[in-house]
Protein backbone atom coordinates (compact mmCIF):
# COMPACT_ATOMS: atom_id res chain seq x y z
CA UNK A 1 0.00 0.00 0.00
CA UNK A 2 2.92 2.43 0.74
CA UNK A 3 4.50 1.69 -1.78
CA UNK A 4 1.49 2.29 -4.11
CA UNK A 5 0.74 5.53 -2.11
CA UNK A 6 4.37 6.52 -3.27
CA UNK A 7 4.01 5.87 -6.98
CA UNK A 8 1.26 7.72 -6.77
CA UNK A 9 3.06 10.39 -5.14
CA UNK A 10 5.67 10.72 -7.62
CA UNK A 11 3.35 10.31 -10.59
CA UNK A 12 1.73 13.61 -8.95
CA UNK A 13 4.67 15.45 -8.68
CA UNK A 14 5.54 14.99 -12.33
CA UNK A 15 2.67 15.85 -13.41
CA UNK A 16 2.73 19.02 -11.56
CA UNK A 17 6.42 19.49 -13.42
CA UNK A 18 4.91 18.98 -16.66
CA UNK A 19 1.84 21.68 -16.29
CA UNK A 20 1.91 24.96 -16.35
CA UNK A 21 1.98 27.91 -18.78
CA UNK A 22 2.35 26.10 -22.03
CA UNK A 23 3.84 29.16 -23.60
CA UNK A 24 6.06 29.90 -20.94
CA UNK A 25 9.04 27.74 -21.94
CA UNK A 26 8.58 28.92 -25.45
CA UNK A 27 8.75 32.70 -24.42
CA UNK A 28 12.02 31.73 -22.13
CA UNK A 29 13.56 30.08 -24.64
CA UNK A 30 12.85 32.49 -27.20
CA UNK A 31 14.92 35.11 -25.18
CA UNK A 32 17.49 32.69 -24.50
CA UNK A 33 18.80 31.92 -28.15
CA UNK A 34 16.83 34.71 -30.69
CA UNK A 35 19.61 37.28 -30.97
CA UNK A 36 22.22 35.72 -29.74
CA UNK A 37 25.59 34.86 -31.19
CA UNK A 38 25.99 31.39 -33.35
CA UNK A 39 29.16 30.29 -34.91
CA UNK A 40 27.12 27.51 -38.05
CA UNK A 41 25.47 29.62 -40.33
CA UNK A 42 22.65 27.54 -41.57
CA UNK A 43 22.97 24.87 -38.83
CA UNK A 44 19.61 24.18 -37.10
CA UNK A 45 19.81 24.05 -33.05
CA UNK A 46 16.80 22.44 -31.52
CA UNK A 47 16.20 23.57 -27.83
CA UNK A 48 12.84 21.68 -26.38
CA UNK A 49 10.45 21.86 -28.83
CA UNK A 50 11.56 24.89 -30.39
CA UNK A 51 14.21 25.08 -32.88
CA UNK A 52 16.56 27.84 -34.07
CA UNK A 53 18.61 28.60 -37.24
CA UNK A 54 21.49 30.57 -37.47
CA UNK A 55 21.63 32.94 -40.24
CA UNK A 56 24.97 34.39 -41.05
CA UNK A 57 26.02 38.04 -40.80
CA UNK A 58 27.83 39.98 -43.17
CA UNK A 59 31.37 40.39 -43.24
CA UNK A 60 31.90 38.78 -39.69
CA UNK A 61 34.90 37.14 -38.70
CA UNK A 62 35.41 34.96 -37.37
CA UNK A 63 32.12 33.58 -39.51
CA UNK A 64 29.32 33.82 -36.91
CA UNK A 65 25.78 34.19 -37.12
CA UNK A 66 22.63 35.01 -35.43
CA UNK A 67 19.95 32.36 -34.13
CA UNK A 68 16.36 33.03 -35.25
CA UNK A 69 13.06 30.83 -34.15
CA UNK A 70 12.41 28.56 -37.07
CA UNK A 71 8.72 28.53 -38.23
CA UNK A 72 8.81 25.99 -40.77
CA UNK A 73 11.52 24.55 -42.94
CA UNK A 74 9.63 24.52 -46.74
CA UNK A 75 10.94 22.63 -49.59
CA UNK A 76 12.66 25.26 -51.17
CA UNK A 77 16.16 24.87 -52.40
CA UNK A 78 19.41 27.46 -51.32
CA UNK A 79 22.47 27.48 -51.45
CA UNK A 80 24.07 29.11 -48.92
CA UNK A 81 24.27 28.33 -45.86
CA UNK A 82 23.43 31.11 -43.36
CA UNK A 83 22.13 32.89 -46.26
CA UNK A 84 18.97 34.96 -45.24
CA UNK A 85 16.40 36.79 -47.65
CA UNK A 86 13.20 39.06 -47.06
CA UNK A 87 9.90 37.84 -49.11
CA UNK A 88 6.61 38.55 -48.70
CA UNK A 89 7.70 39.81 -44.70
CA UNK A 90 8.91 36.82 -44.01
CA UNK A 91 12.72 36.49 -43.00
CA UNK A 92 13.96 33.19 -44.52
CA UNK A 93 17.57 31.66 -43.40
CA UNK A 94 19.47 28.75 -45.54
CA UNK A 95 19.64 25.65 -43.28
CA UNK A 96 21.24 22.27 -44.02
CA UNK A 97 23.87 21.52 -43.67
CA UNK A 98 27.16 20.13 -45.96
CA UNK A 99 25.12 18.56 -49.09
CA UNK A 100 24.26 21.25 -51.12
CA UNK A 101 20.94 19.65 -52.50
CA UNK A 102 19.16 19.04 -48.84
CA UNK A 103 19.41 22.61 -47.88
CA UNK A 104 15.89 23.82 -47.78
CA UNK A 105 14.79 27.91 -47.00
CA UNK A 106 13.84 27.94 -42.83
CA UNK A 107 11.11 30.66 -42.44
CA UNK A 108 11.54 32.38 -39.15
CA UNK A 109 9.27 33.08 -36.93
CA UNK A 110 8.85 37.22 -35.85
CA UNK A 111 11.00 38.15 -32.85
CA UNK A 112 8.62 38.60 -29.75
CA UNK A 113 8.34 42.05 -29.26
CA UNK A 114 9.22 41.97 -25.25
CA UNK A 115 12.58 41.81 -27.08
CA UNK A 116 12.28 44.87 -28.75
CA UNK A 117 12.41 46.55 -24.85
CA UNK A 118 16.13 46.43 -25.94
CA UNK A 119 15.22 49.39 -28.17
CA UNK A 120 16.54 52.52 -26.86
CA UNK A 121 18.71 50.92 -23.90
CA UNK A 122 22.52 50.73 -24.38
CA UNK A 123 22.38 47.33 -23.59
CA UNK A 124 20.95 47.05 -27.70
CA UNK A 125 24.38 47.73 -28.62
CA UNK A 126 26.08 44.44 -27.66
CA UNK A 127 27.05 41.92 -29.89
CA UNK A 128 23.91 39.70 -29.89
CA UNK A 129 21.10 42.17 -28.71
CA UNK A 130 18.00 42.15 -30.96
CA UNK A 131 16.16 44.80 -32.21
CA UNK A 132 12.75 44.44 -33.65
CA UNK A 133 11.96 46.80 -36.79
CA UNK A 134 8.67 47.23 -38.48
CA UNK A 135 6.47 49.11 -40.03
CA UNK A 136 2.89 50.42 -39.11
CA UNK A 137 0.92 50.82 -42.36
CA UNK A 138 -2.09 52.51 -42.22
CA UNK A 139 -5.07 50.79 -42.09
CA UNK A 140 -6.15 49.63 -46.17
CA UNK A 141 -2.52 49.18 -46.94
CA UNK A 142 -0.36 46.27 -47.01
CA UNK A 143 1.87 45.38 -44.71
CA UNK A 144 5.39 45.75 -45.33
CA UNK A 145 8.45 43.26 -45.09
CA UNK A 146 10.02 45.13 -42.72
CA UNK A 147 6.87 44.21 -40.15
CA UNK A 148 9.11 41.10 -39.45
CA UNK A 149 12.12 41.36 -37.20
CA UNK A 150 15.28 41.97 -38.33
CA UNK A 151 18.62 42.21 -36.91
CA UNK A 152 21.21 44.97 -37.01
CA UNK A 153 21.64 48.16 -36.17
CA UNK A 154 19.54 51.55 -36.15
CA UNK A 155 18.62 52.72 -39.38
CA UNK A 156 21.40 55.77 -39.46
CA UNK A 157 20.81 58.78 -41.99
CA UNK A 158 22.99 61.71 -42.55
CA UNK A 159 23.80 62.02 -39.02
CA UNK A 160 20.54 61.54 -37.88
CA UNK A 161 19.12 58.15 -36.53
CA UNK A 162 15.62 56.73 -37.81
CA UNK A 163 13.83 53.46 -36.72
CA UNK A 164 10.87 51.72 -38.25
CA UNK A 165 9.40 50.70 -35.82
CA UNK A 166 6.00 48.40 -35.63
CA UNK A 167 3.31 49.93 -33.31
CA UNK A 168 3.32 47.31 -31.90
CA UNK A 169 6.86 47.21 -30.46
CA UNK A 170 6.19 50.91 -29.70
CA UNK A 171 4.41 49.76 -26.22
CA UNK A 172 7.79 48.70 -25.23
CA UNK A 173 10.39 51.06 -26.53
CA UNK A 174 7.29 54.07 -26.11
CA UNK A 175 9.53 57.88 -24.69
CA UNK A 176 12.51 57.03 -26.17
CA UNK A 177 15.02 59.93 -25.97
CA UNK A 178 16.93 60.87 -29.47
CA UNK A 179 20.18 59.70 -27.21
CA UNK A 180 19.09 56.66 -26.06
CA UNK A 181 18.05 55.25 -29.15
CA UNK A 182 21.71 54.86 -30.02
CA UNK A 183 23.19 53.12 -33.00
CA UNK A 184 24.30 49.89 -32.57
CA UNK A 185 27.67 49.86 -35.03
CA UNK A 186 28.96 46.66 -33.11
CA UNK A 187 26.35 44.82 -34.01
CA UNK A 188 26.46 42.37 -37.05
CA UNK A 189 24.05 43.05 -39.90
CA UNK A 190 22.62 39.91 -41.58
CA UNK A 191 23.19 39.64 -45.32
CA UNK A 192 20.53 39.04 -47.78
CA UNK A 193 22.91 38.11 -50.98
CA UNK A 194 20.24 35.48 -51.62
CA UNK A 195 17.30 36.88 -53.65
CA UNK A 196 14.13 35.68 -53.99
CA UNK A 197 13.21 34.79 -57.25
CA UNK A 198 13.03 37.10 -60.15
CA UNK A 199 10.31 38.66 -61.71
CA UNK A 200 7.55 38.07 -58.72
CA UNK A 201 6.01 41.38 -58.81
CA UNK A 202 3.19 41.80 -56.41
CA UNK A 203 0.99 44.33 -57.46
CA UNK A 204 -1.61 45.00 -54.61
CA UNK A 205 -0.45 42.04 -53.22
CA UNK A 206 -1.66 41.73 -49.19
CA UNK A 207 0.39 39.77 -46.64
CA UNK A 208 -1.64 39.39 -43.45
CA UNK A 209 -1.05 41.55 -40.61
CA UNK A 210 -1.65 40.82 -36.98
CA UNK A 211 0.14 43.91 -35.75
CA UNK A 212 -2.59 46.37 -33.91
CA UNK A 213 -3.03 49.28 -35.51
CA UNK A 214 -2.25 51.79 -32.74
CA UNK A 215 -0.67 54.67 -32.62
CA UNK A 216 3.18 54.93 -31.81
CA UNK A 217 3.51 57.46 -28.75
CA UNK A 218 7.08 58.68 -28.67
CA UNK A 219 8.90 61.83 -27.71
CA UNK A 220 10.99 62.16 -30.73
CA UNK A 221 9.07 62.06 -33.83
CA UNK A 222 10.49 60.08 -37.15
CA UNK A 223 10.79 64.49 -38.45
CA UNK A 224 13.72 65.04 -35.82
CA UNK A 225 15.04 61.44 -36.40
CA UNK A 226 12.81 59.21 -34.11
CA UNK A 227 10.99 56.44 -35.59
CA UNK A 228 9.18 56.32 -38.12
CA UNK A 229 5.76 55.09 -39.89
CA UNK A 230 4.83 54.93 -43.31
CA UNK A 231 3.24 58.14 -44.05
CA UNK A 232 5.33 60.40 -41.52
CA UNK A 233 6.97 63.34 -42.07
CA UNK A 234 10.51 62.47 -42.89
CA UNK A 235 13.48 64.51 -41.49
CA UNK A 236 13.55 66.50 -44.51
CA UNK A 237 9.74 66.81 -44.57
CA UNK A 238 8.78 64.13 -46.84
CA UNK A 239 6.73 61.21 -46.71
CA UNK A 240 8.40 58.30 -45.13
CA UNK A 241 7.82 55.24 -48.01
CA UNK A 242 8.16 51.67 -47.61
CA UNK A 243 9.32 50.00 -50.71
CA UNK A 244 8.59 46.50 -51.25
CA UNK A 245 6.25 46.52 -54.88
CA UNK A 246 9.38 44.71 -57.01
CA UNK A 247 9.84 41.19 -53.88
CA UNK A 248 12.90 40.49 -56.41
CA UNK A 249 14.55 43.65 -55.02
CA UNK A 250 15.49 44.48 -51.76
CA UNK A 251 12.96 46.46 -49.91
CA UNK A 252 13.97 50.17 -49.38
CA UNK A 253 12.29 52.77 -46.90
CA UNK A 254 12.56 56.00 -48.93
CA UNK A 255 11.67 59.75 -48.38
CA UNK A 256 9.49 61.03 -50.82
CA UNK A 257 10.14 64.95 -51.15
CA UNK A 258 7.42 66.94 -51.03
CA UNK A 259 8.78 68.50 -54.01
CA UNK A 260 7.48 68.46 -57.68
CA UNK A 261 8.71 69.45 -60.56
CA UNK A 262 8.59 68.95 -64.41
CA UNK A 263 11.11 68.51 -67.30
CA UNK A 264 12.29 66.27 -69.37
CA UNK A 265 14.83 63.25 -69.26
CA UNK A 266 17.82 65.47 -68.84
CA UNK A 267 15.93 68.41 -66.82
CA UNK A 268 14.40 65.67 -64.45
CA UNK A 269 18.10 63.76 -63.37
CA UNK A 270 19.36 67.49 -63.12
CA UNK A 271 16.93 68.48 -60.85
CA UNK A 272 17.41 65.62 -58.22
CA UNK A 273 20.89 65.97 -58.50
CA UNK A 274 20.88 69.51 -57.49
CA UNK A 275 18.35 69.39 -55.26
CA UNK A 276 18.85 70.31 -51.13
CA UNK A 277 15.70 70.06 -49.49
CA UNK A 278 15.32 69.72 -45.57
CA UNK A 279 18.59 69.98 -45.34
CA UNK A 280 19.65 67.03 -47.55
CA UNK A 281 21.13 66.39 -50.65
CA UNK A 282 21.17 63.02 -51.20
CA UNK A 283 18.22 63.25 -53.59
CA UNK A 284 17.64 60.39 -56.85
CA UNK A 285 15.29 59.05 -59.10
CA UNK A 286 13.19 56.76 -57.43
CA UNK A 287 13.47 53.19 -58.59
CA UNK A 288 10.84 50.87 -60.27
CA UNK A 289 10.34 49.54 -57.42
CA UNK A 290 9.92 52.63 -55.11
CA UNK A 291 7.90 54.42 -57.83
CA UNK A 292 5.53 51.50 -58.24
CA UNK A 293 5.35 51.78 -54.35
CA UNK A 294 4.32 55.23 -54.32
CA UNK A 295 1.77 54.93 -56.89
CA UNK A 296 0.32 51.55 -54.83
CA UNK A 297 0.53 53.53 -51.57
CA UNK A 298 -0.86 57.09 -52.99
CA UNK A 299 -3.18 57.36 -50.10
CA UNK A 300 -0.29 58.36 -48.30
CA UNK A 301 0.56 61.26 -49.72
CA UNK A 302 -3.44 62.37 -49.70
CA UNK A 303 -3.73 65.98 -47.75
CA UNK A 304 -7.00 65.83 -46.42
CA UNK A 305 -8.28 68.69 -48.32
CA UNK A 306 -5.31 70.88 -46.68
CA UNK A 307 -4.77 74.61 -48.36
CA UNK A 308 -1.30 73.96 -48.23
CA UNK A 309 -0.19 70.42 -48.47
CA UNK A 310 2.44 69.89 -51.39
CA UNK A 311 2.85 66.28 -51.35
CA UNK A 312 0.37 64.92 -53.80
CA UNK A 313 0.66 63.35 -57.58
CA UNK A 314 -0.63 64.11 -60.03
CA UNK A 315 -2.47 61.80 -62.24
CA UNK A 316 0.17 62.05 -64.72
CA UNK A 317 3.46 59.51 -65.95
CA UNK A 318 6.48 60.28 -63.69
CA UNK A 319 10.02 59.57 -64.21
CA UNK A 320 11.99 56.85 -62.53
CA UNK A 321 15.75 55.15 -63.30
CA UNK A 322 16.07 51.28 -64.22
CA UNK A 323 18.78 49.72 -64.93
CA UNK A 324 18.96 50.17 -68.58
CA UNK A 325 18.16 54.15 -68.35
CA UNK A 326 15.29 56.18 -67.55
CA UNK A 327 11.90 55.04 -67.28
CA UNK A 328 8.26 56.85 -66.63
CA UNK A 329 5.39 55.20 -64.59
CA UNK A 330 2.11 56.32 -65.17
CA UNK A 331 -0.01 57.47 -62.37
CA UNK A 332 -2.93 57.74 -63.83
CA UNK A 333 -3.15 53.60 -65.08
CA UNK A 334 -1.98 50.41 -63.63
CA UNK A 335 0.65 50.17 -66.14
CA UNK A 336 4.11 49.21 -65.15
CA UNK A 337 7.10 51.15 -66.19
CA UNK A 338 7.91 51.37 -69.60
CA UNK A 339 10.89 53.27 -71.15
CA UNK A 340 10.53 56.84 -73.53
CA UNK A 341 12.82 59.43 -75.13
CA UNK A 342 14.71 61.39 -72.97
CA UNK A 343 12.96 64.43 -74.53
CA UNK A 344 9.25 63.82 -73.43
CA UNK A 345 8.57 65.93 -70.86
CA UNK A 346 7.25 64.21 -67.43
CA UNK A 347 6.62 65.16 -63.51
CA UNK A 348 9.51 64.12 -61.22
CA UNK A 349 9.02 63.60 -57.85
CA UNK A 350 13.13 63.22 -55.65
CA UNK A 351 13.28 60.25 -53.30
CA UNK A 352 16.25 59.77 -50.47
CA UNK A 353 16.93 56.22 -48.88
CA UNK A 354 16.54 56.53 -45.07
CA UNK A 355 17.14 52.75 -44.82
CA UNK A 356 16.62 49.30 -45.51
CA UNK A 357 14.45 47.04 -43.63
CA UNK A 358 16.36 43.97 -43.85
CA UNK A 359 18.46 44.83 -41.35
CA UNK A 360 18.63 48.36 -41.28
CA UNK A 361 21.41 48.77 -44.27
CA UNK A 362 21.88 52.11 -45.27
CA UNK A 363 20.68 52.33 -49.20
CA UNK A 364 23.27 53.01 -51.44
CA UNK A 365 22.35 55.83 -53.53
CA UNK A 366 22.67 56.05 -57.07
CA UNK A 367 25.34 57.49 -58.81
CA UNK A 368 25.21 61.11 -59.88
CA UNK B 1 -59.44 63.92 -69.85
CA UNK B 2 -58.51 66.59 -72.27
CA UNK B 3 -57.40 68.80 -69.09
CA UNK B 4 -54.58 65.62 -68.77
CA UNK B 5 -54.11 65.22 -72.18
CA UNK B 6 -52.98 68.96 -71.98
CA UNK B 7 -50.89 68.94 -69.13
CA UNK B 8 -48.73 65.66 -70.60
CA UNK B 9 -48.75 67.61 -73.85
CA UNK B 10 -47.12 70.80 -71.63
CA UNK B 11 -44.98 68.72 -69.67
CA UNK B 12 -43.18 66.79 -72.97
CA UNK B 13 -42.56 70.20 -74.48
CA UNK B 14 -40.94 71.16 -71.93
CA UNK B 15 -38.50 68.39 -71.67
CA UNK B 16 -37.83 69.18 -75.30
CA UNK B 17 -37.04 72.64 -74.39
CA UNK B 18 -34.93 72.17 -71.67
CA UNK B 19 -32.65 69.85 -73.80
CA UNK B 20 -32.30 71.46 -76.57
CA UNK B 21 -31.07 74.66 -73.95
CA UNK B 22 -28.57 72.25 -72.64
CA UNK B 23 -26.84 71.24 -75.66
CA UNK B 24 -26.49 74.32 -77.02
CA UNK B 25 -25.22 75.76 -74.29
CA UNK B 26 -22.87 72.79 -73.72
CA UNK B 27 -22.08 73.30 -77.49
CA UNK B 28 -20.98 77.18 -76.88
CA UNK B 29 -19.07 76.53 -73.86
CA UNK B 30 -15.16 76.35 -74.51
CA UNK B 31 -13.11 75.80 -71.62
CA UNK B 32 -10.83 78.18 -70.00
CA UNK B 33 -7.76 75.34 -71.27
CA UNK B 34 -9.15 76.09 -74.83
CA UNK B 35 -9.20 79.51 -74.97
CA UNK B 36 -12.87 80.11 -73.97
CA UNK B 37 -13.09 82.13 -70.54
CA UNK B 38 -11.45 81.46 -67.63
CA UNK B 39 -12.44 81.78 -63.95
CA UNK B 40 -10.03 81.88 -60.80
CA UNK B 41 -9.28 78.05 -60.58
CA UNK B 42 -9.89 77.53 -63.56
CA UNK B 43 -7.09 74.74 -65.87
CA UNK B 44 -5.62 77.28 -67.92
CA UNK B 45 -4.45 76.97 -71.50
CA UNK B 46 -0.97 75.53 -70.62
CA UNK B 47 -2.38 73.05 -67.77
CA UNK B 48 -1.91 75.67 -64.90
CA UNK B 49 -4.52 77.32 -62.83
CA UNK B 50 -5.48 80.54 -63.15
CA UNK B 51 -5.71 82.99 -60.36
CA UNK B 52 -6.47 85.99 -62.22
CA UNK B 53 -8.90 85.68 -65.02
CA UNK B 54 -12.50 86.94 -65.57
CA UNK B 55 -15.06 87.51 -68.74
CA UNK B 56 -13.05 90.24 -69.82
CA UNK B 57 -10.82 89.53 -72.64
CA UNK B 58 -8.95 92.75 -72.01
CA UNK B 59 -7.63 91.50 -68.72
CA UNK B 60 -4.27 90.16 -68.73
CA UNK B 61 -4.67 86.49 -66.97
CA UNK B 62 -2.25 84.54 -65.16
CA UNK B 63 -1.96 80.87 -64.56
CA UNK B 64 0.38 79.05 -62.09
CA UNK B 65 2.20 75.57 -63.16
CA UNK B 66 1.21 72.84 -60.93
CA UNK B 67 4.58 72.16 -59.63
CA UNK B 68 6.88 73.14 -56.72
CA UNK B 69 9.99 73.64 -57.10
CA UNK B 70 12.57 74.06 -54.74
CA UNK B 71 16.10 75.85 -54.28
CA UNK B 72 17.60 79.39 -54.19
CA UNK B 73 16.61 82.10 -55.93
CA UNK B 74 19.31 81.61 -58.60
CA UNK B 75 18.66 78.03 -58.87
CA UNK B 76 14.93 78.90 -58.94
CA UNK B 77 15.32 81.78 -61.92
CA UNK B 78 17.03 78.88 -63.85
CA UNK B 79 14.76 76.34 -63.39
CA UNK B 80 12.07 78.45 -64.62
CA UNK B 81 13.97 79.54 -66.86
CA UNK B 82 14.33 76.61 -68.36
CA UNK B 83 10.71 75.05 -68.35
CA UNK B 84 8.67 74.05 -70.28
CA UNK B 85 5.05 72.89 -69.48
CA UNK B 86 1.74 72.09 -71.26
CA UNK B 87 3.43 72.90 -74.35
CA UNK B 88 4.64 76.14 -73.27
CA UNK B 89 8.10 77.69 -72.09
CA UNK B 90 6.76 81.17 -71.02
CA UNK B 91 7.13 80.68 -67.52
CA UNK B 92 8.67 83.06 -65.31
CA UNK B 93 8.86 83.73 -61.68
CA UNK B 94 5.99 85.61 -60.01
CA UNK B 95 5.81 88.75 -58.96
CA UNK B 96 5.99 90.37 -55.75
CA UNK B 97 1.59 91.19 -56.21
CA UNK B 98 1.43 88.10 -58.22
CA UNK B 99 2.44 85.62 -55.10
CA UNK B 100 -0.11 87.73 -53.06
CA UNK B 101 -2.92 86.88 -55.16
CA UNK B 102 -1.55 83.33 -55.26
CA UNK B 103 -1.59 83.16 -51.50
CA UNK B 104 -4.70 84.70 -50.96
CA UNK B 105 -6.51 82.48 -53.49
CA UNK B 106 -4.49 79.45 -52.11
CA UNK B 107 -7.57 77.38 -51.18
CA UNK B 108 -8.25 76.97 -55.33
CA UNK B 109 -5.33 74.87 -55.08
CA UNK B 110 -5.96 72.62 -52.50
CA UNK B 111 -6.26 69.15 -53.70
CA UNK B 112 -10.13 67.45 -52.64
CA UNK B 113 -10.38 65.49 -49.25
CA UNK B 114 -10.39 61.94 -51.00
CA UNK B 115 -8.34 62.81 -53.73
CA UNK B 116 -4.26 64.27 -53.77
CA UNK B 117 -2.92 66.27 -56.85
CA UNK B 118 0.11 68.44 -57.28
CA UNK B 119 -1.41 71.55 -57.61
CA UNK B 120 -1.29 72.28 -53.79
CA UNK B 121 1.41 74.81 -52.08
CA UNK B 122 3.87 73.63 -49.40
CA UNK B 123 3.41 75.48 -46.01
CA UNK B 124 7.02 77.12 -46.89
CA UNK B 125 8.32 80.49 -48.55
CA UNK B 126 7.95 80.95 -52.24
CA UNK B 127 10.16 83.18 -54.53
CA UNK B 128 9.15 86.39 -56.21
CA UNK B 129 10.80 88.45 -58.22
CA UNK B 130 10.87 92.41 -58.65
CA UNK B 131 10.39 92.41 -62.47
CA UNK B 132 12.17 95.83 -63.00
CA UNK B 133 14.98 95.52 -60.25
CA UNK B 134 15.42 91.17 -60.73
CA UNK B 135 15.63 91.72 -56.91
CA UNK B 136 14.40 88.17 -54.98
CA UNK B 137 11.89 88.35 -52.09
CA UNK B 138 10.06 85.30 -50.66
CA UNK B 139 6.33 85.25 -48.91
CA UNK B 140 5.65 82.68 -46.49
CA UNK B 141 2.41 80.58 -47.62
CA UNK B 142 2.33 79.82 -43.62
CA UNK B 143 1.99 82.76 -42.70
CA UNK B 144 1.52 85.28 -45.75
CA UNK B 145 4.51 87.26 -44.25
CA UNK B 146 7.52 88.17 -46.01
CA UNK B 147 10.85 86.44 -45.24
CA UNK B 148 14.46 87.61 -44.97
CA UNK B 149 16.50 85.90 -47.45
CA UNK B 150 20.24 86.17 -48.86
CA UNK B 151 22.05 83.88 -51.36
CA UNK B 152 21.82 80.64 -49.44
CA UNK B 153 18.04 80.72 -48.98
CA UNK B 154 16.03 77.76 -50.26
CA UNK B 155 12.06 78.20 -50.99
CA UNK B 156 9.44 76.78 -52.97
CA UNK B 157 9.77 77.82 -56.98
CA UNK B 158 6.24 78.39 -58.49
CA UNK B 159 6.31 79.63 -62.36
CA UNK B 160 3.39 81.73 -63.66
CA UNK B 161 2.52 82.81 -67.46
CA UNK B 162 0.39 85.25 -68.52
CA UNK B 163 -2.02 85.48 -71.60
CA UNK B 164 -5.09 87.37 -73.00
CA UNK B 165 -8.16 85.62 -73.43
CA UNK B 166 -9.91 86.20 -76.64
CA UNK B 167 -13.79 85.40 -76.22
CA UNK B 168 -15.54 83.77 -78.65
CA UNK B 169 -12.41 82.44 -79.73
CA UNK B 170 -10.19 79.76 -79.35
CA UNK B 171 -7.17 81.40 -79.85
CA UNK B 172 -5.06 82.52 -76.88
CA UNK B 173 -2.78 85.48 -77.41
CA UNK B 174 0.55 84.93 -75.65
CA UNK B 175 2.36 87.71 -73.49
CA UNK B 176 6.01 87.11 -73.95
CA UNK B 177 7.73 86.97 -70.74
CA UNK B 178 9.26 90.06 -68.26
CA UNK B 179 12.96 90.37 -69.30
CA UNK B 180 15.08 88.90 -66.29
Amino acid sequence: MRVKVGVLLVVLALGAVACGEPDEPRARNASTLVGTICKKPGAITKVGQLSYVCGSVRKSKPKQGIYYGVAKVRDWKCAKLGATRFQNGILSVCSGGSKVNRRRWAMTVPVPFSATTLIGERESTTAGALEAVGIAIPDGLRLAPSATTSVGSVATTAGSETTIESPASSNTSANTSPEAVSPSSSLPVPTSDDSAPSGTEAPGSSVATSLPAEPIVDNVSCAEGGRCVAGDSGPSGGVVVVADFILSEPPTIIEVAPVTWFGNGRGAQSFVDQLVHGGFSDWRLPTSSEALTMRRDRALFRCSGEVRCARGFADAPYWASGSDGLLILDFATAETPTSVSFEEFHYVRPVRALASPAGGIQVELEPS
Amino acid sequence: MLGSMVLVAASLVGCGDDKEDNVRNFAVQVPCSEGGPCKVGDTGPAGGIVVLGGANPEVEMFEVAPVNGFGTFEEGRLMVGQFVFGGFDDWYLPSANMIETMFARADRFACGAETDCASAYAASGYWAMDPESGESVAMSFETGDWVEVDGASRYYVRPVRGFYMAQGDSEVTLLPPPEA
